[in-house]
């Protein structure tokens, strides 16, 4: 034995001890706290005995979820603003959604000193939980809340420079107060109460897709100022009539016209005249059928063309109708793009994470996600949709003395036309901050609009 | 109140574990006798204080006598270990038991806490193997004629290898056990220290390269037979262990090289051709994305480890159980879990300073064979705390092997048990200690 050589071996040995213990601590050190937070992780339970759960604050300061002892010293959740939050920021026990859920670790984990860990434990205190400080807006939330009384459907506002989201409310809501005492009622009931619509909710879009349909046409090259198209009120596809809505007649209109006051005829014009398969590439590329970067719960949206299908069915697609669904969440993700330049921000729904003296633990930091469009694409689409504000469908937001709305409107007919789907997607310019608003009014009489005066209602606070 | 003792135990058992380390490094260095004995008096009395603290907490939450009588005979084990061994072997090796018992004595603790069953088993196990262990040193010291059998150990290992092959019990997928109808072992684990004096022996006769290639087809086929029984683990200590005993015997590093080479070479192969080395390498690049399926028990021990943190979440306030056969493959996590990172890291340390003391026996051997025994055992036992620990943080894929002295398992135990006592024998009869002489 060549007693050099088993030295050797032992410094490579000792060498393998020292990168566990590297690895481990680099691990404990850096990695580790992103990855706990995961419903597969069952120990966090087992936080909740030693550990109070933190508070959840709106972006002011406002508690949205505390931790309350009862006479009999358990330990219950109580949501000061009963319904208004029951999507956002969730509810503990059920409908676990939330923020409640998705921040379910750091509200259980105690990044204070240990020194004052020790002190707790010798005192035979529980620890106090870090606590979430949350980009929700209770006034905004609030109004939107209101404006929406009379609707079922969702609300999403949100920054377009930072993607934070200042509020994401769902119609119809349930007090998770009472939760607990309900929940057979709430999870039973048939307008579900319980499902985040903001994010989950699948509508067809109607007109607001025709913002792709011109995209597509634009980016196909194809002629913009020559372009015309005399409206009759319907066009004749396949046997089939098509109108515009209202049997509106709109006349001769150009490109931004057909755009702004959302003529049918005139995207099934356009839309003829695409390349399909270049169509669903873009559709692809603005987040159709993919993931979208949230870590609330979501639903995919839906679009398909095949070259194949009957000229009816492609007519329908070109204007938002047909098998196309989207949720409000990626609508206002796309406004948010345009908003921005093109480029789409992560939407963030926590600004930070403090331990219980208030001293900041997270923060986090507005994230580009990718970019859907390019500067002069986005610029031009904005110049669209600002027409649809001037002259168009949405001239009621016309209104603001600080804000230039600009946006889409949509009304989607659904239940074999006997109802709709209202839709509002834009976003209002303030002092070159860029707020993005989506709305989306479900099941209401085809005849009426209340997703732009709920959008009215909303901005005015911005105003 | 019994809370606030549980809390100042979790951060006790930190403080001793870390002393501990503290003094058996100061342990290893040139100290008179007078001084070595209050280092070992040291590590002996921190155990006990950490076995009975711990005991305490684990008797507060579940209030069952059973654990109290279950702590009491174990007490009583390490005291007639560690009494019997200084009796009957005035030479002994302190460091070598001390070790071993501060280890068993978490694996006790962690067991216990576990399931009391299993702890229960374990206990017997360790109890036998240590009765053995006590005989073994001396019968040493009668007989000269080991290393004449050097091809039988070669042999008779492999065959118990393709034995379990062949007519094996399937454990979590891996063909590893024979049962024996009263009992079922494990043949790998024993299979080692055969295996390590079969190397010894053969190269103890001669370092020729047609010796070398000989021994090389023989621990071949020892590992092609664990790879296509799909003990991975054991399969890549046992080629480790050849590996380094061959470098460490002719000191060339090209044999060290041509090993390391001819085992990347070999993961690959054996990554295009078992589906099952597949899974464990999807399972560690990333268990997150099927978490629901091989990712599962990686996950589940990260969320141990790090929902424990640097402090642990406490004796019974974690619940190492989420993890899949954790008092196995596990042990790690589950320390980290309850007992802290910092607990965990001191740990770690332990086995480098374990390894330091087998090494330092293998120096002090003058005998070729024996030093060459001590070197590969040593090797194994190193090796396979690298590939638990391991594989319980990610850094490598898990191969569900063993934490000596700690995870649940009476082939393990015992075998663990035995390496130490063939150490301790040789240390015990070969080595001549030059002690500077104390005032
Ligand atoms: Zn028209």
């Amino acid at each position: 034995m060549e007693n050099k050589s088993i030295m050797r071996s032992t410094y490579i040995f000792a060498g393998l001890f020292l990168i566990i213990i590297l690895y481990f601590s680099y691990y404990l050190i850096a990695k580790s706290d992103s990855q706990m937070n995961n419903s597969y992780n069952k120990l966090t339970d087992k936080l909740s005995e030693t550990t109070v759960r933190g508070i959840i604050y709106s972006r002011d300061g406002k508690v949205l979820a505390e931790s309350k002892t009862d006479d009999e010293g358990n330990e219950y959740r109580y949501y000061p603003y009963g319904n208004l939050f029951c999507h956002g920021v969730g509810s503990l026990d059920y409908g676990k959604y939330g923020l409640e859920a998705l921040y379910n670790y750091q509200l259980l984990s105690s990044d204070v000193s240990w020194i004052s860990k020790v002190l707790d434990d010798l005192k035979g205190e529980k620890y106090k939980g870090n606590n979430v400080i949350s980009t929700f807006d209770l006034e905004l939330q609030k109004q939107a809340y209101d404006a929406m009384a009379q609707y079922k459907g969702a609300v999403i506002i949100m920054e377009a420079d930072t993607g934070k989201v200042l509020t994401m409310m769902s119609n119809p809501s349930y007090n998770p107060n009472e939760a607990k005492d309900n929940w057979d009622t709430i999870s039973n009931d048939e307008n579900s109460p319980i499902l985040n619509r903001a994010t989950m909710g699948l509508y067809t879009p109607g007109s607001i897709f025709k913002l792709f349909t011109l995209e597509e046409y634009l980016e196909e090259g194809n002629d913009t100022e020559g372009y015309s198209f005399t409206c009759t009120g319907s066009v004749n596809i396949d046997g089939q009539s098509i109108n515009c809505a209202d049997r509106q007649r709109h006349g001769t209109l150009n490109l931004m016209g057909s755009f702004a006051h959302s003529c049918n005829g005139s995207f099934i014009n356009i839309g003829s005249s695409l390349d399909i398969e270049s169509f669903n590439k873009l559709c692809d590329r603005m987040l159709f059928n993919s993931k979208l970067p949230i870590d609330f719960p979501y639903k995919e949206s839906s679009f398909s063309l095949s070259s194949d299908d009957n000229e009816f069915l492609k007519a329908q697609a070109y204007f938002g109708q047909g098998e196309t669904l989207v949720t409000p969440i990626h609508m206002a993700l796309i406004s948010s793009a345009v908003a921005n330049g093109g480029v789409l921000m992560k939407p963030m729904f926590v600004e930070r994470i403090e331990n219980t003296y208030g001293s900041t633990v997270t923060k986090y930091e507005p994230e580009e996600y990718t970019r859907l469009f390019s500067k002069e694409q986005a610029d031009v689409l904005k110049e669209y949709m600002r027409s649809v504000v001037e002259t168009g469908t949405a001239v009621r937001l016309n209104q603001f003395k600080n804000l230039t709305v600009y946006g889409k409107t949509g009304t989607a007919q659904i239940d074999n036309g006997n109802a709709a789907n209202s839709w509002f997607i834009g976003f209002a310019e303030k002092d070159e901050k860029n707020y993005v608003i989506t709305v989306v009014c479900e099941g209401v009489a085809k005849n009426i609009s209340p997703a732009i005066t709920v959008a009215g209602d909303i901005l005015k606070v911005l105003d | 109140m019994a809370n606030i003792f549980m809390a100042v135990t979790k951060y006790l058992n930190i403080l001793l574990i870390g002393i501990y380390v503290i003094v058996s490094f100061k342990a290893l260095k040139k100290a008179t006798k007078h001084q070595k004995r209050k280092y070992y008096i040291a590590q002996n009395t921190i155990m006990y204080i950490f076995f009975i603290l711990s005991f305490i907490v684990i008797y507060l939450n579940t209030y069952a006598d059973k654990v109290i009588i279950l702590g009491g005979l174990q007490i009583i084990y390490f005291i007639i270990t560690v009494g019997l061994y200084k009796l009957l072997y005035p030479k002994v090796n302190r460091m070598l038991l001390n070790n071993m018992c501060f280890l068993v004595s978490i694996g006790f603790v962690m067991l216990t806490r576990i399931s009391y069953t299993r702890a229960v088993k374990q206990f017997i196990f360790c109890v036998a193997a240590t009765a053995v262990s006590l005989v073994l040193p001396w019968l040493f010291g009668r007989t000269k004629t080991l290393r004449k059998f050097y091809y039988l150990y070669g042999i008779l290992g492999l065959l118990m290898l393709i034995l379990v092959f062949a007519i094996g019990e399937s454990t979590y997928g891996a063909l590893i056990s024979l049962d024996l109808g009263f009992i079922s072992i494990q043949p790998s684990e024993f299979v080692k220290i055969s295996f390590v004096l079969f190397i010894s022996g053969i190269l103890h006769k001669n370092k020729s390269f047609g010796t070398i290639v000989i021994s090389a087809v023989l621990a071949g086929a020892h590992v092609l037979t664990l790879v296509i029984s799909t003990d991975l683990g054991s399969a890549l200590i046992y080629f480790i262990a050849y590996i380094f005993i061959i470098y460490a015997a002719t000191g060339q590093a090209r044999y060290l090289f041509a090993g390391l080479l001819a085992a990347t070479a070999a993961s690959v192969a054996a990554y295009t051709l078992f589906s099952h080395v597949q899974v464990r390498v999807a399972a560690w690049l990333d268990p997150w994305s099927i978490i629901d399926g091989r990712g599962y028990q990686i996950t589940q021990s990260l969320f141990g480890i790090g929902t424990g943190g640097w402090f642990g979440m406490g004796l019974y306030k974690g619940n190492p159980n989420y993890i899949p056969v954790v008092e196995q493959d596990f042990m790690f996590s589950a320390i980290a879990e309850e007992m802290g990172g910092f607990f965990a890291v001191f740990l770690v340390l332990i086995y480098l300073n374990l390894f330091i003391v087998f090494i330092r026996v293998a120096f002090k051997c003058k005998d070729e064979f024996y030093k060459t025994t001590v070197f590969g055992l040593g090797v194994v036992i190193g090796f396979q705390v690298f590939l638990t620990i391991g594989g319980a943080i990610k850094l490598i894929p898990s191969t569900g092997v063993t934490l000596p002295l700690i995870s649940y398992g009476g082939s393990s135990i015992v075998a663990t048990i035995l390496i130490f006592s063939i150490i301790q024998g040789i240390y015990i009869n070969e080595v001549r200690e030059e002690v500077p002489n104390g005032k």
